[in-house]
């Protein structure tokens, strides 16, 4: 649990996280998303005792952990670089917290060779970190940092320097080895958020300049952005300015029918492209194709629409070879439950949970 | 644990400062008679009598041999670095291991050599001085270029043929403006070792060549004249001490 | 066309040849030189005659000799190589501490020599400063102690930054990651920091061990007059009227350089190991 974690880097300077709040009930994984300087790394230090705090408290099991130098926390990392001790063996490495915790020799070597077994290694033993490719050595690493017996396992964008095969394979082991282990994943990609958080109780905290921007489980972010930032950092493309009145957002394209009720005043329409139907002119929104931009078996299709006070530009997704051309009219379809509307300005509301 | 810390760093930097202070205490000491725990009568005769001695003439020439070592001991080290770093060279670990060799011979060995051969040739003894001390400076200047030259980045250069910049431009503009921090710091530990010379400079010099340290040495050996010996030793530090200091400032500036 | 970008492998060699033609040059014939004088071979009066005697004649003071400059040697360098660590590892976040350490890099021996003198003498600055009756024989006394510290003095500042240089950047990110595996601070001292800084820490003393067995003026001016130390005793018989003294100085001189290659070949095996350790 995270209770109002502030670090500042300067006296009276900007917070690089700033009262930061977050539950992470044992056994789920707590996603930290958010762009480069928003905190979320500072945040995982802060946790792992590495940085002191300058405000606020981290509560492992109730119990605050000021104080705990990091080697008592039983939190073992796994960082974006594999940081392997280079002049140690592969079974060294993965037998060290065994060692530095004084296990006999032969009991440490035991267990970290089934450690090498479980993440795919068997035979690497004898060899140098330096000899592992970039994605062994990830799993090295990982096996090191499950023979330290965490209680919560921190990770640090722990995929970001693999190419992508060796990045599936980081994220396969992790889903298998987590068990009933607390994760605590740092990341700027909403896919590995996705992946690693993907059990009913798991939970995603989005962070911006220090903020938390909002706090739910992943699909309730697709689904709901709280805010602009939000729905950009999830890929989100349609972002439609009008005004909310009457339940009913009121735009070029027209007034649309909300699912939940929205507070009246100006507000924008946010909508994921692969929720937007592309159906023949004539019946939907009425608009013509702008742009085409192909995304590998998918279509990016940009259309845009004439209404009342202007133009506005809403993204549908087609299957490649299906897609129509610039120029051609289409309509629209935006089902109801997909309608989500957001601040204008880019911070939104800051979200503090009960 | 801090606490533990801090009290190390200062009694640290108290065993790296704590020497130079009787040095900096007796230079502006007229008169300090034992026990008193600072000098009597403050005064610069140490520095009169220092530069009676011949301090300046002495100060001339240490300057005149440092220099001359820094040019040669840059400049082939500098070509025998960028040949090590072509990779075209033949047998590359032998040619290093030869370069570097010196560090490990103490120059009193080879100097006690060199003084027999030299007299015989008739060669000048500041010619013999100034070849053994360049020996003795290239392990250093050699080692310092090479490191800096492996490890610079050949996008730097790539990027500005790309953009234009025909071979002798991108040695000029790029190359060289990027190395020269590694220049000047190969220049210094090649001035720092002529500079500091003593063992050679009175072995193959047979008292032709006077420098500072000479001079310093005479006067330590002798007892009673510590306002002199203070005077002389400070005037040996100051400046090679400046040129550190400019090197590193100039270091700080290209990376800053 | 255009020339190809410089790559690797197209630089020529040729640009090596001065230095190594100086090297050669200079540490060939004083080597040659040395060792010829020391067989007879090369007599200043007489005739040429191969013959071990320059070495039977002083034999005992060549051991007791090279036994004095080793100890001297080893105990500088120890000194210097536990102050010159515990320096490198305290640097981070005291730029007073480095600078301080920076400052002796420029001073020469010599300077050094004569301050250690004007502080360690039986009426120096810190006999002075403690009024300590009976001050201990620092400076020319049974156990070398100003010669000592002279070395230790100026070593520990080269092994420190030498060591620092090694380790900057590497040290922090490992050092947490051993802490997050529940390593405590000496663990992490014994296990991650000493192995890291091992090869630079080898390679600062191995530097400083030979420097210090074969250098001349910090002996001559701190030490005794007898038994001398290696370097000392080379230098006075180089120096004797006596011209049947000089195979005798050129035998001394041969000692120095063959004790101090075997140091140095002994330190380049146990640094190889420790490299291939390392990287």
């Amino acid at each position: 649990m995270l209770d109002g974690v502030t670090r500042r880097y300067a006296v009276g300077g900007a917070a690089a996280l700033d009262g930061l709040t977050v539950p992470v009930p044992g056994g789920a994984c707590l996603v930290l998303l958010g762009p480069s300087g928003s905190g979320k790394s500072t945040a995982l230090r802060l946790v792992a005792g590495l940085e002191p705090l300058d405000a606020g408290r981290v509560l492992l099991d109730g119990a605050d952990l000021a104080g705990v130098p990091p080697e008592r926390r039983r939190m073992a990392m796994l960082a974006q670089r594999p940081l392997l001790f280079g002049h140690l063996s592969v079974l060294d490495n993965v037998a060290f917290p065994h060692t530095v915790r004084g296990v006999p020799r032969r009991r440490a070597h035991a267990d970290a060779r089934a450690r090498l077994d479980a993440v795919g290694l068997p035979g690497f033993e004898r060899r140098r970190p330096g000899e592992l490719s970039g994605g062994q050595q990830q799993r090295v690493a990982l096996a090191r940092a499950l023979a330290a017996g965490p209680r919560v396992l921190l990770l640090d964008e722990p995929t970001t320097g693999l190419d992508t095969g060796a990045r599936a394979e980081v994220h396969e082991l992790l889903r298998r080895v987590r068990a009933d282990l607390t994760l605590l994943l740092v990341t700027h990609d909403p896919v590995e958020a996705a992946t690693l958080a993907d059990r009913p109780g798991d939970r995603v905290a989005v962070l911006r300049d220090g903020l938390l921007q909002q706090h739910a489980p992943v699909g309730e972010l697709y689904a709901r952005p709280a805010s602009l930032t939000v729905a950009r950092l999830l890929g989100g493309r349609t972002e439609v300015p009008g005004t909310v009145r009457a339940g009913r957002h009121v735009s070029p394209l027209g007034a649309l029918q909300l699912p939940v009720p929205v507070p009246a005043g100006p507000g924008v329409l946010v909508v994921r492209p692969e929720l937007v139907e592309l159906v023949p002119a004539g019946s939907g929104i009425a608009g013509t194709v702008a742009e085409v931009r192909v995304l590998g078996a998918r279509a990016l299709v940009t259309v845009a629409v004439a209404g009342a006070g202007g133009t506005a530009r809403v993204h549908a997704e087609a299957p490649l070879g299906r897609q129509p051309a610039v120029g051609d009219p289409v309509g629209l379809r935006v089902p109801v439950d997909v309608r989500t509307v957001v601040p204008p300005s880019e911070d939104g509301e800051r979200q503090q949970l009960p | 644990m801090t606490a533990l810390r801090r009290l190390t760093g200062v009694g640290l930097a108290a065993w790296f400062l704590l020497p130079l202070v009787p040095l900096v205490l007796w230079a502006a000491a007229d008169v300090w008679r034992a026990p008193a725990a600072l000098p009597q009568q403050w005064g610069s005769s140490g520095w009169s009598a220092a530069a009676a001695a011949g301090g300046w003439a002495a100060a001339g020439r240490s300057l005149g041999l440092a220099a001359v070592v820094a040019v040669l001991g840059t400049l082939l080290g500098a070509a025998a670095a960028a040949a090590l770093d072509g990779g075209r060279l033949r047998a590359p670990r032998t040619i290093t291991a030869l370069l570097l060799a010196p560090v490990a011979l103490p120059p009193l060995a080879v100097a006690l050599g060199l003084d027999v051969l030299l007299l015989r040739l008739g060669v000048p003894a500041p010619v013999g001085v100034v070849a053994v001390l360049t020996v003795a400076a290239l392990p250093y200047t050699t080692y310092a270029l090479r490191v800096a030259l492996a490890g610079m980045d050949r996008g730097y250069a790539e990027e500005a043929r790309l953009l234009g910049a025909t071979p002798a431009v991108v040695w000029r503009r790029v190359r060289l403006p990027l190395l020269a921090p590694a220049v000047a710091t190969a220049a210094l530990l090649a001035f720092l070792v002529g500079w500091s010379d003593y063992v050679v400079t009175l072995t193959v010099g047979g008292g032709q060549l006077v420098t500072l340290p000479l001079l310093l040495g005479s006067a330590a050996s002798g007892v009673g004249d510590e306002p002199t010996v203070a005077a002389l030793a400070l005037s040996a530090v100051l400046p090679p001490l400046a040129a550190a200091l400019l090197v590193a400032r100039l270091a700080r500036g290209r990376t800053g | 066309m255009a020339r190809p970008l410089p790559r690797p492998g197209t630089a020529p060699g040729w640009p090596a040849l001065p230095a190594v033609v100086l090297v050669l040059a200079v540490v060939g014939a004083g080597l040659v030189t040395v060792l010829l004088q020391a067989l007879g071979l090369l007599p200043l009066i007489g005739v040429p005659r191969l013959s071990g005697a320059a070495f039977g004649d002083v034999g005992r003071d060549l051991g007791t000799g090279t036994a004095l400059s080793l100890a001297i040697a080893a105990a500088s360098t120890a000194v210097a190589a536990v102050v010159g660590l515990a320096t490198a590892l305290l640097l981070t976040g005291r730029r007073w501490l480095g600078a301080a350490a920076a400052l002796t890099v420029p001073v020469p021996h010599l300077v050094g020599a004569a301050a250690m003198g004007l502080l360690l003498a039986d009426s120096g600055v810190l006999a002075r400063w403690t009024g300590m009756a009976g001050w201990p024989e620092l400076v020319g006394g049974r156990w070398w102690v100003a010669v000592v510290a002279e070395y230790a003095w100026k070593e520990s500042a080269f092994v420190a930054l030498l060591v620092a240089g090694a380790l900057a950047g590497r040290l922090g990110p490992l050092r947490e990651t051993a802490a997050l595996l529940g390593a405590g601070p000496w663990r992490r001292l014994r296990h991650v920091t000493l192995p890291l800084a091992a090869p630079a820490l080898l390679a600062a003393c191995t530097i400083s061990f030979v420097y210090a067995f074969g250098s001349y003026e910090v002996a001559a001016l701190l030490g005794r007059a007898s038994p001398e130390p290696l370097p000392v005793l080379a230098y006075r018989l180089s120096r004797s009227i006596q011209l049947t003294e000089r195979p005798q100085a050129a035998a001394a001189a041969v000692v120095l350089v063959v004790v101090g290659l075997a140091v140095v070949a002994v330190a380049a095996v146990a640094l190889r190991r420790s490299l291939a350790r390392t990287t």
